[in-house]
């Protein structure tokens, strides 16, 4: 199903790289390349959510069912009758509204770490140790370990139960039936997607999706109490950046200095520029932040080169063709600059 | 009764909550810590194989290893322990992420018990972490797949003897629920040993589960004769295919057409819908399972009833193994096969489709660029590539061994065909003695109508104590409020 789910992430305008959306969505180590197309087509909350993605099985389908078009480079946008599929798909699956959490807590780790609290503070209340337990990461699975002896008991019990019912009576009635079908513990066990009240036009697809935005939607809420389920969340917090990376955006707002930083690191120039570039993409910097690292005269011949409004469609050459990477790194900074500044008219317009 | 005996029941008595063991597992246990002597033990399934080595374990101290094949079962098997009290418990195998399984190897220390994947455990990191732990028990469990599979699928089973010497010789553990005198022989082979495993073969038969095979005209009856079944059979079951999309079809069937609560379970199903399927069935409030035989059930539920082969199995080991999840309390229970007369070809395919072909083995020797090598295939090709054989003999083993896998098929087809003592023919077939009288019977075919009344099967409730309840009442049970 995640066939459909791909039209979501497409339109008629722009040609956009399938290969972004795998890359993404496989997790693991991001290049410059894949954050800075991941910003523009808004994927990156969704981080390491579909692991076994075969993107071209998908493209190959899709566009065989002409529902989308591919050009000589291999990038993708939708069809006329690739819309109308988007609009349909819409209408009959689920679409995520709360992933932005999982750019810093690991949402999929989250639920599996979740799910094993729940059910082990079921059985606690019911004083009984011996339970086939769910099986999940065992790294996690002795944080968690950990987590449950750092609080008594009783305040376990009572405090996860008050918490879990103050958040269903938050959401609507049918949501809150849904959601507590997924929680097993001590003689209760989920339910099987066949026997829950979704639409018919639902897949499983579309249950684990649910159920994993449903459960960003919570960690969002509880980021904003003190609450016993904020602090299981540090078990699956998730730096933005690299050590390597953050080691190098430290230094470097202490100097404001590439090449001390490179010196200092002994490592190349161009992999502090890279460093910085990540910074300001996951770290989502504000367009005056941005703005600070363009030297003017770069700025303005940046902004002789590029008046449309569509960064996508920016040729490098037009501005800087074989010069040194450094004017790579402004062209980039300044299609960052472009996109920050649209982010912060529609903040200000909300 | 010795002192270590009344141990023994002491450590059951005291961990599993049981009074007496189970054939065959005293003995084992007495002969692996009393006598000190490594073991070959064939017993029946249903038996509680795990207790020996969970048992064994604890009386030993130390690490345990387990080396087990399904890979889709060792999550399972690890929340089993868990579930009895032991919860220094790990698995290690191939569908870890690296930083998992790097985790594990560090922390070595920190467990009692690994269970790991023969691929997994041959590694040389993996080996050479192991071999710097004591290490006093090494389990094989289904031990029968070093003969059934080393050779054609999984070579790295090939290797558990080289992991036995690097472990120091600790003591040995070979497990499996069906292994003929040559299989037997086959094992042994694996393991350079000073004296020889001591062998407790317990028979295969299990003369609780009624044995019936249907021949049937076509797929379009036995589509119609498996609803019949699941309609009228009592308790839960489990019905055995080969392929997930139709294993998928199936449940949409038995959904629509049955009162039946059903749930598919194979490879594809995500963690925590496995788990759901689990939890249901064993808390009974789900009545069947569709599953694809490639794919194992890390559940060990006393009370299923029946099981039914809608594709047969490829050959008696595998069907044994498979009908064995049946009447484990000792209740009856029924097992039946259900053919048409294309199903062999179809396992026949299945067989062949393993192995690879002529043309593979030449290009791998030959190494041809860009040549697409099945993984599976290409990993054996390398294996015996680096045994120094050449295309011919290759060539060779791998037709022997495709005659050795016709020659298990047609023993299930003959099984399927014979229409006079059933029963013994698979007692003869794993070289055991033949009953007589009744003890030969409780077997039945087309010729006769299963009279499921006259099965006595026990019929187990279905519990829905949990469905329709609001969420507010389905927290306050959670959470005993």
């Amino acid at each position: 199903m995640l066939a459909g789910y791909v039209l979501t992430k497409l339109n008629t305008t722009e040609w956009r790289r399938a290969k972004v959306f795998s890359n993404i969505w496989q997790g693991g180590a991001q290049t410059v390349s894949t954050s800075f197309w991941g910003l523009v087509y808004d994927v990156l909350p969704e981080t390491g959510l579909f692991e076994n993605v075969d993107m071209a099985k998908y493209v190959k389908q899709l566009h065989h069912a002409g529902l989308l078009a591919r050009n000589e480079q291999g990038l993708v946008q939708l069809t006329a009758k690739g819309v109308a599929a988007q609009g349909q798909y819409q209408v009959e699956h689920y679409v995520p509204r709360n992933l932005a959490i999982n750019q810093t807590y690991d949402l999929k780790l989250f639920r599996d770490v979740f799910l094993l609290a729940n059910q082990t503070i079921s059985e606690l209340a019911y004083s009984n140790a011996q339970f086939y337990p769910y099986q999940i990461d065992l790294r996690a699975q002795w944080q968690l370990k950990h987590w449950l002896k750092m609080h008594p008991r009783e305040i376990l019990i009572n405090q996860w139960y008050q918490e879990l019912t103050t958040w269903l009576k938050s959401i609507p009635d049918t949501d809150a039936e849904l959601f507590t079908q997924m929680l097993f513990g001590h003689e209760v066990a989920n339910a099987l997607f066949s026997e829950l009240a979704v639409p018919v036009t639902w897949t499983e697809f579309d249950w684990q999706l649910w159920q994993l935005d449903q459960l960003a939607a919570l960690m969002t809420t509880s980021l904003q109490t003190d609450s016993l389920i904020k602090s299981l969340m540090t078990v699956t917090a998730r730096p933005l950046l690299s050590n390597s990376a953050q080691q190098s955006v430290e230094l470097w707002q202490q100097t404001h200095s590439l090449s001390q930083v490179a010196q200092r690191r002994q490592i190349k120039a161009n992999t502090v520029r890279e460093h910085i570039l990540q910074a300001a993409m996951l770290q989502q910097w504000s367009a005056s932040e941005i703005q600070e690292l363009i030297p003017n005269a770069e700025q303005t011949t940046l902004a002789q080169c590029y008046e449309v409004s569509d960064i996508s469609t920016w040729d490098f050459k037009a501005y800087a063709g074989g010069k040194d990477p450094r004017y790579f790194t402004y062209f980039r900074l300044y299609q960052l600059l472009q996109l920050a500044k649209q982010r912060e008219a529609m903040n200000v317009k909300l | 009764m010795s002192n270590f005996n009344d141990q023994l029941r002491a450590y059951l008595q005291q961990h599993y909550h049981f009074d007496d063991f189970r054939p065959g597992q005293a003995e084992v246990l007495t002969a692996l810590l009393e006598r000190h002597e490594d073991v070959l033990a064939v017993l029946p399934t249903g038996t509680g194989k795990s207790l020996i080595y969970e048992l064994a374990g604890r009386y030993l101290g130390g690490l345990t290893v387990i080396v087990s094949p399904l890979l889709s079962l060792m999550q399972d098997q690890v929340a089993r322990l868990n579930a009895h009290g032991i919860r220094r418990t790990v698995a290690l195998n191939s569908m870890q992420h690296p930083r998992t399984k790097y985790f594990i190897l560090q922390n070595l220390a920190k467990f009692d018990y690994l269970f790991i994947a023969p691929e997994t455990l041959t590694q040389p990191g993996v080996l050479e972490a192991l071999a710097q732990q004591t290490i006093n028990l090494l389990v094989v469990d289904e031990a029968h797949s070093i003969a059934q599979w080393g050779p054609d699928f999984r070579p790295d089973y090939l290797e558990i003897g080289r992991a036995y010497a690097a472990f120091k010789h600790p003591r040995l553990l070979l497990l499996t629920a069906t292994a003929g005198e040559k299989v037997r022989a086959q094992i042994q082979s694996q393991f350079e040993l000073t004296t020889p495993l001591t062998e407790f073969v317990y028979s295969v038969n299990r003369p609780n589960i009624h044995l019936r095979t249907e021949k049937l005209a076509n797929e379009q009856e036995k589509h119609a004769r498996l609803l019949a079944l699941v309609r009228e059979l009592p308790g839960p079951g489990i019905i055995y295919l080969s392929s997930k999309k139709q294993a998928n079809q199936l449940r949409i069937d038995i959904q629509q057409k049955t009162e039946r609560k059903v749930a598919t379970y194979h490879g594809d199903i995500e963690n925590e819908q496995r788990f759901a399927i689990q939890q249901q069935f064993m808390q009974n409030q789900l009545d069947v399972i569709v599953a694809t035989s490639a794919f194992g059930m890390g559940i060990d539920k006393a009370d299923v009833r029946w099981v039914i082969h809608y594709h047969m199995a490829s050959d008696l080991e595998s069907y044994l193994q498979e009908i064995g999840r049946a009447g484990r309390d000792q209740q009856p229970a029924v097992a039946i096969l259900l053919y048409t007369e294309t199903d062999d070809y179809l396992v026949n395919n299945l067989l062949i489709s393993g192995i690879p072909d002529e043309v593979t083995i030449k290009h791998f020797y030959l190494q041809t660029p860009h040549y697409v090598f099945e993984p599976q295939q290409l990993r054996l090709l390398q294996y015996y590539a680096a045994q120094g054989l050449d295309a011919q003999a290759v060539m060779q083993l791998f037709q022997r061994r495709l005659l050795v896998k016709r020659l298990a098929l047609q023993q299930m087809v003959q099984y399927i065909e014979i229409t006079t003592e059933k029963r013994n023919y698979l007692l003869r077939v794993f070289g055991e003695a033949e009953l007589t009288g009744a003890a030969a019977g409780n077997w039945s075919t087309q010729a006769t109508p299963l009279e499921i009344p006259s099965l006595h099967l026990p019929v187990t409730e279905s519990n829905n104590a949990s469905a329709n309840i609001d969420w507010q009442k389905r927290l306050e049970k959670l959470f005993n409020q």
